[in-house]
């Protein structure tokens, strides 16, 4: 581990308390692995700007973007993050209003989540504009009935609000940083130092401050569901198969929540491992935020549900051809693994260790290891030999094949179910599955709202341009870069300002002693190796 | 009224004179000469190919006018092809591809290698239809007429070889649009006398030239027939809803500045709160 500070950090590390040190280490002790993954994800991040330049010089002919497919990457890009920086605001106000003392070690986590993904997301317009000049025509020349100015307005309002509301808790951290670290370079003191406000801890600024983060919470709740239904009225209002719906908005919020709320969780588990903070981000935690993620899971898939089948149900007019693409055209595989692998299986994953018959699958002596890795195996052997032995033989062998692929299923299917001891006896890695499969498919469903639609228009017109969508390899690296690109800005955040609150967990231990331990609403498995 | 319907017939030939309607590939041979011009085919013609039926490609050269040799790489794309990639060079001025769409769809023409004029070799397209049912040969005739000031009838008949009406079979009506795609207006069911009827709206002054085509099927063949209305009256300026208008509407406006006026202020107070922190807090 390299100190940030210019002589030894014992000195600092001897000021501090037991709870301070673990939440400040990651803070001040920037180690061979922080330097890797910065460069790491600067690499890729600057390939990314690589990427752009070439389309600046170029212009958008380098994208797979043309006249009918014109909204590609970068707008599914946008709305992916949009819809991850959803939950930061409203998770953090909504626990913060109703009082929840848990919420502490997971609050900053979530709203550096909207931060570092709204400077992404507000981005990827920009990026898509092709001419980034042209920007201040949106304000200089826009028109007040467009939704799209309604989503410049919107964004650039829940980005301040993101931005006071992640400094609002802020301030008492930064004023401790402030007085602890005097020895760290002079930038990080000045940080430190401007962002304290002369905070001292006086009643008044107590007082001053919790008015100011009620105030931002009540406020930032109704912004954070506005920005994200703006978003979704950029393709409801334009008469377009597929977009047409009335339930966008609800659709899109309840899709950003849920992608939002799965992201936290993942936040959550790399910090805790990356950081050892396991005194802090405990399973209760994780069961918490698993019943919240499984609902706003369970409330998409109803929606997804809704949506599909209302349409489907009729299977007429212009959404017939672009349904056709989902159900069973080219987009089809992506269209059932993001239904099935990304929304219905997470639910599954995120309900499994609260069922108590997973624990006897483990007693099925064909569920075992050794019996399923012999019988993958013999499978293995077969299927290589079949077209050696069709070939050899001369004679049909496809019953076979058959057979061999309804084994191979079935094996799959026993594996999965082998699986499931393990995991139940593993929640926080059945919450992290879960979550990641979940986070995955939102990517992927923004590009199945936005793609299949362009590729089916109203007016068809084949000579004008290049009807089928195919990504470039400008569209991906620029995708890859703004990816890295959050994950560096969530990454660095976590390095200069403790990314668990120091001052409001102390307060939550405080009143902890006092009420005794929070009741949680799933039961904790008194055998499970995660606790 | 008899000098109106004379204006509509006389126009209508003209128009369909002026404007050829999408051709078919007769024999499924299509040949497209590839330069730095673009797909010269390609510009007033939509070239239609059936699926299900073999089709030969032939791409030609026409850039040998030009001093240094400009050689373009062509993909075909589209859903249910899978085709390599041909090369018309100086060289090699002639390449021809041949592959059976199975799909209905567009397949899109494309060069793939840096060329001269090759942001107008990006666009080529060529419709993949429904095959045309062979059968007995039918007969389709479209007539248009006003209905009032907002909308057309189009009114088909469809009758066989001897003249007798085709009922309970679906035609379907296509309208070109004046940006020159296609849309589809709807299938009624041709009744008793053989005769579907479907209402067009428009606008006065507005020129509407529509297609009407019998897919074919139980024996029966393909047949269509396109024809052109100008409705009567001038041509109106359309008024333009609140929305769409150039300047925003008041309440809008209001609104937007009430409900953002109200967030802003809220964080200049939250801001100017943590400054009052600053200060110590001390009010």
């Amino acid at each position: 581990m390299t100190s940030i500070f210019r002589d030894s950090s014992k000195s600092v590390m001897g000021s501090l308390n037991a709870q301070e040190k673990v939440l400040l280490r990651p803070v001040m002790e920037w180690g061979r692995g922080f330097y890797l993954t910065v460069g790491g994800l600067a690499a890729i991040a600057a390939v990314g700007v690589f990427a752009y330049f070439t389309q600046l010089r170029d212009g958008l002919a380098v994208t797979g973007m043309r006249d009918t497919v014109s909204w590609g990457l970068y707008i599914i890009n946008f709305v992916f993050f949009i819809g991850i920086s959803h939950v930061g605001a409203l998770l953090s106000s909504i626990l913060r209003l109703t009082g929840a003392q848990w919420r502490h070690p997971i609050t900053r986590m979530a709203e550096a989540i909207t931060f570092a993904a709204l400077l992404m997301g507000a981005l990827m317009p920009i990026v898509d504009l092709g001419r980034p000049e042209r920007v201040l025509n949106l304000i200089t020349n826009g028109r007040l009935q467009s939704p799209i100015l309604w989503d410049i307005l919107s964004i650039t309002t829940y980005l301040t609000g993101s931005v006071i509301f992640l400094l609002l808790p802020l301030i008492p951290d930064m004023a401790l940083l402030r007085d602890k670290f005097a020895n760290a370079p002079a930038w990080r003191r000045w940080i430190y130092k401007i962002f304290s406000f002369g905070w001292r801890g006086t009643p008044e600024q107590h007082a001053r401050l919790e008015r100011s983060m009620n105030t931002m919470a009540i406020l930032i709740l109704p912004i954070a569901v506005m920005v994200h239904t703006v978003v979704s009225w950029i393709f409801a209002m334009t008469l377009r198969p597929g977009w047409n719906s009335t339930i966008f908005g609800p659709y899109f919020v309840a899709g950003a929540l849920a992608s939002g709320a799965a992201s936290v969780v993942l936040a959550m588990a790399v910090f805790r491992k990356m950081y050892h903070l396991d005194k802090f981000i405990t399973l209760d935690h994780f069961k918490k935020m698993a019943v919240l993620v499984l609902t706003l899971d369970i409330l998409y898939l109803y929606l997804n549900i809704s949506e599909y089948v209302t349409l489907a149900y009729k299977m007429q007019g212009p959404e017939k051809a672009e349904l056709g693409e989902l159900f069973t055209g080219r987009f089809a595989g992506m269209f059932w693994t993001t239904q099935i692998v990304g929304l219905i299986v997470p639910a599954c994953l995120l309900v499994l260790p609260s069922i108590k018959a997973v624990t006897g699958l483990s007693r099925i002596r064909p569920l075992r290891p050794l019996p399923l890795a012999v019988g993958g195996a013999i499978l293995f052997a077969i299927s290589l030999a079949t077209p050696f032995a069709q070939s050899f033989l001369g004679t049909d062998l496809s019953l076979l094949i058959a057979v061999l692929r309804v084994g191979v299923l079935m094996l799959a299917g026993l594996a999965v179910l082998s699986l499931l001891p393990w995991l139940q006896a593993r929640p926080v890695t059945s919450f992290v599955i879960a979550s990641a499969l979940i986070v995955v498919q939102a990517w992927f469903k923004r590009f199945l709202i936005v793609v299949p639609v362009m590729e089916n228009p109203f007016i068809t017109e084949g000579n004008a341009a290049l009807s089928l969508y195919r990504p470039t390899w400008v569209e991906w690296a620029i995708t890859a870069g703004a990816m890295a690109g959050f994950l560096l800005i969530y990454f660095l955040l976590s390095r200069l300002v403790p990314i668990v609150s120091v001052w409001e967990t102390a307060h939550a231990k405080s009143a902890e002693t006092v009420a005794g331990p929070a009741h949680s609403p799933l039961p904790v498995p008194t055998s499970s190796p995660e606790v | 009224m008899l000098r109106k319907k004379r204006h509509v017939v006389i126009s209508t030939l003209i128009i369909a004179l002026l404007f050829p309607l999408p051709v078919h590939a007769h024999g499924q041979a299509v040949t497209i000469s590839v330069g730095r011009d673009g797909y010269d085919d390609m510009v007033n013609y939509k070239v239609d190919v059936e699926a299900g039926h073999e089709v030969t490609i032939t791409f030609t050269y026409d850039d040998a006018d030009l001093a240094t040799d400009n050689p373009h790489e062509i993909q075909i794309l589209g859903a249910g092809v899978d085709l390599p990639t041909v090369t018309v060079s100086r060289d090699h001025p002639v390449a021809t591809i041949t592959f059976t769409p199975t799909q209905t769809g567009t397949l899109t023409i494309l060069c793939i290698v840096p060329c001269i004029g090759m942001e107008k070799l990006v666009g080529g397209s060529i419709h993949v239809v429904k095959p045309k049912e062979s059968g007995l040969s039918t007969s389709l005739a479209l007539a248009l007429s006003p209905r009032d000031e907002e909308s057309a009838l189009a009114t088909v008949t469809l009758v066989d070889a001897r003249g007798d009406p085709i009922s309970g079979v679906p035609v379907t009506f296509t309208l070109h649009t004046s940006v020159g795609g296609e849309l589809e207006l709807g299938s009624p069911i041709t009744r008793e006398d053989g005769t579907a009827v479907l209402k067009v709206s428009a606008a006065p002054g507005q020129s509407l030239l529509i297609s009407a085509a019998f897919e074919g099927g139980n024996g029966l063949g393909f047949s269509e027939f396109s024809s052109e209305i100008t409705m009567p009256g001038d041509p109106e300026t359309t008024p333009i809803g609140s929305l769409s208008s150039p300047t925003p509407p008041p309440v809008l406006a209001l609104i937007l500045l009430i409900v953002l006026g109200g967030i802003w202020v809220t964080y200049g107070t939250v801001v100017y709160q943590v400054f009052r922190i600053r200060s110590g807090g001390v009010k």
